[in-house]
């Protein structure tokens, strides 16, 4: 009888062929087959082949069960073996720890931060869409040398309602400026407030800025309408609600608050608590904001619709840069540009930006630096790793003997690195949450780690931290495993050479990253101390500033300066337009009175300033009342200047301004001072008088004792003129020392990593050296029974480890050199990199190397023969 | 000195009893119908691969059949080991089971 046979699905059979054992497979399946078929024609087809896969799952969960037993029985013995051996080799382990956690911890913030960098602004919703309007003049190239860069951040005022009306690609635009130092009153309190910020209403649509309470349509429509942060509401009404309470902007006019915004993120570039509207702003100028004039009087800001052409809209740009200059005689001639609004805080540098922004450099120096300890952290684990493997050599030898393939070996030791990444990890987050606010502080951010926000970062740099573990792992499994066993039964292992010479190479690496941060830190250091002590041409203690803003107080000068002077602890006044470190304001100066034409910095002040701040004059003399034709028509400047007019005796010579067609004298010489940073160079310097403008600040010179009853003492005497503005003042040498802010920065950034490198390193190395020690037990007790002396051995067991670092000291500095030079080119006075920073470097390095060695060296070398022979 | 586990000595015996048409299928067969529980076929395998693998069995090949996908039928029979196994078995029962209280039932 013909019988119609059907067999089981192809697919299905294959994968029922693997879970059956190998040798009664064919058997297996056969048999499947069979009553499969009888099944089909039994009960139908859709019967069989769920019987068919049912038998599938059986097997499934019988193969995985026994493969796992077996796995699960092996992983129970890596475990035990595991932790007997971190048991064993304490030390090791804690060192390896230590490095990779503290490794891990650094990078760890650095990524923080790194990541918080380049968040800003971008918590915008249309944060890709919006750009500021900077224009580039023509003709300002000189602004380079002086500022940084010609292109300037400014723009005109008409500029952004142009914008929104004149182009469909924009769909809003907004000016913003603002003002500081403004006293704001309100019932009993009154402050001086900085981040006062006058933008039009259409700030809300450009921006995401949201306000709480009110209306971002209408809030800013009326002039007289000011819209607070949350801080502020805190600071002036506490708890009550602010909407209808009014504020006295200067003693001069009325503010209603109309809105409550949300404070402002810290990661942006411009911050501000309060807003008033920019109308405002035009009325306090008499409404000369619409003329497209030279007087840059805002910030521009617009955002796009998706898809448009930056490029090609900034050729559309061209006309209504030329409408600009027309409008004025003699106008900048500017070509607008448009700069993400993203970019500006690593990026922009441009002339008159809003606030200083940070640069690009920090980051890429501190990713740098993170890497190259994470990878000294990993260079560490994998010497320690690869050297505490020897000692398990029989261990393998005799895996491999009862049948245990490469593979699980690998699975074995891979095991043991996870566990140690783990144990690493979990440290390394101990460690990141006591390091953050010192972190914070050096950096000067205020970074954490909110766990449910940044769960992105979280898990990108667990996973990141994990494959480092994992590959540092690696290479000592792949290596150890690869043990033959003939040769660990010999004991022939320890002497594998391959090995000896990779643990110097990570040694050498380890140490030449540590040396050339330890050759960065020490030259910043010294670039510090010599712009800290370079003569900068003026004194600085013992000298109190004052802001003058009160107009009271401007009128009555004179009669503080007489009461004040009458007091002994008061030795000198004087009032100027700036302070001797931040003089930028400047003129250009005709080709008819210099050599060529350029630029001469100025500034005013009276004729107490050059004595008060011990500014030296060479040649001819200060203003003095004598004369009274100084008032208008004389000039001190300085040697630089004196070199730019060229003539053999500047004295009795005049020359005559740009513009104002005055005519002055020049009446004396001035040495040089520093009247900007010590990044630039010192430019030509013009003093004069002018009795019409009284100064912006006034420096007062007092005795050293009792420094706080003689600031009472001139509190006491602006409060008897005028209650109206509180009394601000400052020490003069912190705003000296606060213009370094940024090498400072750096320079403690660079000390403490380049410590924290050359720590980690040193862990390395210490684990090494008493390992190597304990391997050459044997032959230090033979040379010692010989008759070696101590130091023979000490030096000895030292000698391989300094060639390496020797060898590290060569690669290190000229890189260091390299990249010092380069930085050092920012200023304008520098150190010259001497021998002796680098030699004092390496000798640092090795100072360390050394002691790290000798400890174990010693350690090893006074041991009693008898105990390390004994076994022999 | 290993003895044969209760599953191996069923499906030996079994074995035994079909001389002639052992293979997978009627193997199960019988090893069901003696012990009265259906096994599957995956149990009858581990023990039997497990005794081929100790030599108590060998196997030789029948004809194909296309309802077993065109795959022989894997016939099984003792050798002389498997045998002296069973014996071996059969006089520990014998000896264990002799003389024993009765049972209450």
């Amino acid at each position: 009888m013909k019988k119609n046979y059907t067999n089981p699905p192809k697919l299905l059979e294959e994968l029922l062929r693997r879970f059956l054992y190998n040798t009664t497979q064919y058997s297996a399946l056969g048999d499947y087959a069979e009553l499969y078929d009888h099944l089909s024609s039994e009960k139908g087809r859709a019967y069989a082949v769920t019987w068919y896969c049912i038998q599938l799952v059986k097997l499934l969960s019988t193969y995985c069960l026994q493969k796992s037993i077996w796995s699960i029985m092996m992983f129970k013995n890596y475990m035990k073996i595991a932790f007997r051996n971190i048991n064993r080799n304490k030390t090791y382990t804690f060192l390896n720890l230590f490095g990779l956690s503290i490794g891990m911890a650094v990078f760890s913030l650095i990524f923080l931060y790194v990541q918080y960098e380049l968040s800003f602004d971008k918590y915008h919703e249309n944060s890709d869409r919006i750009y500021r309007i900077v224009q580039k003049a023509e003709d300002r190239s000189h602004y380079i040398e002086i500022y940084g860069s010609d292109i300037i951040a400014r723009t005109h005022a008409p500029l952004a309602m142009a914008l929104a009306d004149e182009f469909p690609e924009v769909i809003s635009a907004v000016r913003i400026n603002f003002r500081s130092n403004i006293l704001l009153s309100t019932g009993k309190k009154k402050f001086f407030e900085n981040k006062i910020c006058f933008a039009d209403p259409s700030i809300f649509e450009v921006f995401s800025f949201k306000l709480i309470n009110g209306d971002p349509k209408s809030a800013l429509s009326d002039p007289n309408s000011i819209i607070l942060s949350e801080r502020m509401v805190d600071k002036y009404f506490q708890d009550k609600d602010p909407i209808g309470k009014v504020f006295t902007y200067n003693n001069s006019f009325d503010l209603k608050v109309t809105g409550v915004m949300k404070n402002i993120p810290e990661n942006s570039h411009f911050t501000m608590e309060f807003i008033i509207s920019f109308k405002k702003y035009d009325e306090l100028l008499n409404k000369v904001t619409a003329l497209w004039d030279d007087n840059w009087h805002c910030w521009t800001y617009c955002v796009f619709h998706n898809d448009v052409d930056i490029k090609g809209f900034e050729k559309k740009l061209i006309p209504l840069a030329e409408r600009a200059s027309n409008n004025i005689r003699n106008g900048t001639k500017s070509e607008f540009l448009l700069q993400p609004i993203t970019s500006i805080h690593l990026n922009s540098h441009l002339f008159k930006e809003i606030d200083v922004n940070s640069d690009i450099k920090y980051v890429y120096i501190l990713i740098s630096i993170a890497f190259l300890i994470l990878v000294i952290a990993c260079l560490n684990y994998i010497n320690l790793t690869t050297a505490c493997s020897l000692k398990r050599s029989r261990e393998v030898g005799i895996r491999k003997v009862v049948g245990a393939h490469k593979r699980h070996l690998v699975y074995q030791f891979f095991g043991e690195s996870i566990i140690i990444t783990v144990f690493a990890l979990i440290l390394s987050t101990i460690i990141f949450f006591l390091a953050l606010p010192a972190f914070n502080s050096l950096v000067d951010r205020d970074l954490s780690l909110d766990i449910i926000n940044n769960s992105q970062i979280i898990l990108v740099i667990f996973v990141l931290l994990f494959i480092v573990g994992i590959l540092a792992g690696s290479y000592p499994a792949l290596f150890i495993s690869s043990y033959k066993p003939i040769m660990v039964l010999k004991n022939a292992v320890d002497k594998s050479f391959k090995g000896i010479k990779l643990r110097n190479i990570l040694v050498t690496a380890q140490f030449s990253i540590s040396i050339l941060l330890i050759i960065c830190t020490l030259i910043v250091k010294e670039q510090l101390y010599f712009i800290n002590n370079k003569d900068i041409g003026y004194e600085k203690d013992r000298i109190i500033v004052l802001h003058l803003r009160d107009p009271e107080i401007r009128k009555n000068i004179e009669v503080i300066k007489t009461e004040l002077l009458n007091n002994p602890a008061i030795l000198k006044f004087s009032s100027s337009s700036s302070l001797p470190n931040n003089i930028d304001t400047w003129k250009s100066i005709p080709a008819s009175v210099v050599k060529e034409r350029g630029v001469m910095f100025r500034t005013r002040i009276d004729y107490d300033f050059l004595e008060l701040y011990g500014i030296e004059i060479i040649e001819g003399r200060n203003f003095s009342r004598d004369f009274p034709s100084d008032e208008t028509g004389a000039v001190i400047i300085n040697e630089t200047a004196a070199k730019m007019i060229g003539l053999e005796s500047p004295l009795e010579n005049s020359f005559e301004l740009h513009t104002s067609r005055e005519t002055k004298k020049i009446i004396g010489v001035v040495r040089d001072f520093h009247f900007r940073s010590l990044h630039k160079k010192i430019d030509p310097l013009y003093l004069y008088m002018d009795k019409r403008y009284s100064g912006n600040y006034l420096s007062v010179k007092i005795k050293g004792d009792r420094i706080t009853e003689t600031i009472s003492l001139i509190k006491d005497q602006f409060e008897k003129i005028s209650l109206n503005y509180p009394v601000e003042y400052y020490f003069f040498d912190e705003t000296i020392n606060a213009s370094y802010n940024s090498e400072q920065k750096i320079g403690k950034i660079f000390s403490i990593f380049a410590l924290i490198a050359v720590s980690i390193a040193c862990l390395g190395l210490l684990g090494l050296s008493i390992f190597s020690a304990e391997q050459r037990k044997k032959e230090i007790a033979v040379r010692k029974t010989l008759g070696a002396k101590i130091s023979g051995i000490v030096i000895l067991i030292s000698r391989d480890f300094l060639r390496s670092i020797f060898i590290s000291v060569a690669i290190a500095w000229p890189v260091g050199y390299f990249a010092m030079n380069n930085w050092l080119q920012n200023f304008a006075y520098r150190i010259d990199i001497g021998i002796n920073v680098i030699l004092y470097a390496c000798f640092l390095a090795v100072l360390t190397a050394v002691l790290t060695v000798i400890w174990s060296a010693i350690k090893s070398a006074t041991t009693n023969p008898v105990d390390s022979l004994r076994y022999e | 000195m290993r003895f044969l586990s209760r599953a191996e000595e069923i499906i030996l015996l079994s074995i035994w009893k079909l001389q002639e048409n052992a293979y997978g299928i009627e193997i199960l067969n019988q090893v069901s119908i003696a012990s009265g529980k259906k096994w599957s076929i995956g149990a009858i395998y581990a023990p039997l691969t497990r005794l081929l693998d100790k030599e108590y069995l060998r196997t030789y090949e029948g004809d194909s059949k296309p309802e077993r996908g065109g795959r022989r039928k894997v016939f099984y029979e003792l050798t002389p080991e498997g045998i002296k196994a069973l014996e071996e078995v059969k006089k520990v029962h014998e000896n264990i089971w002799s003389d024993i209280p009765a049972f209450n039932s």
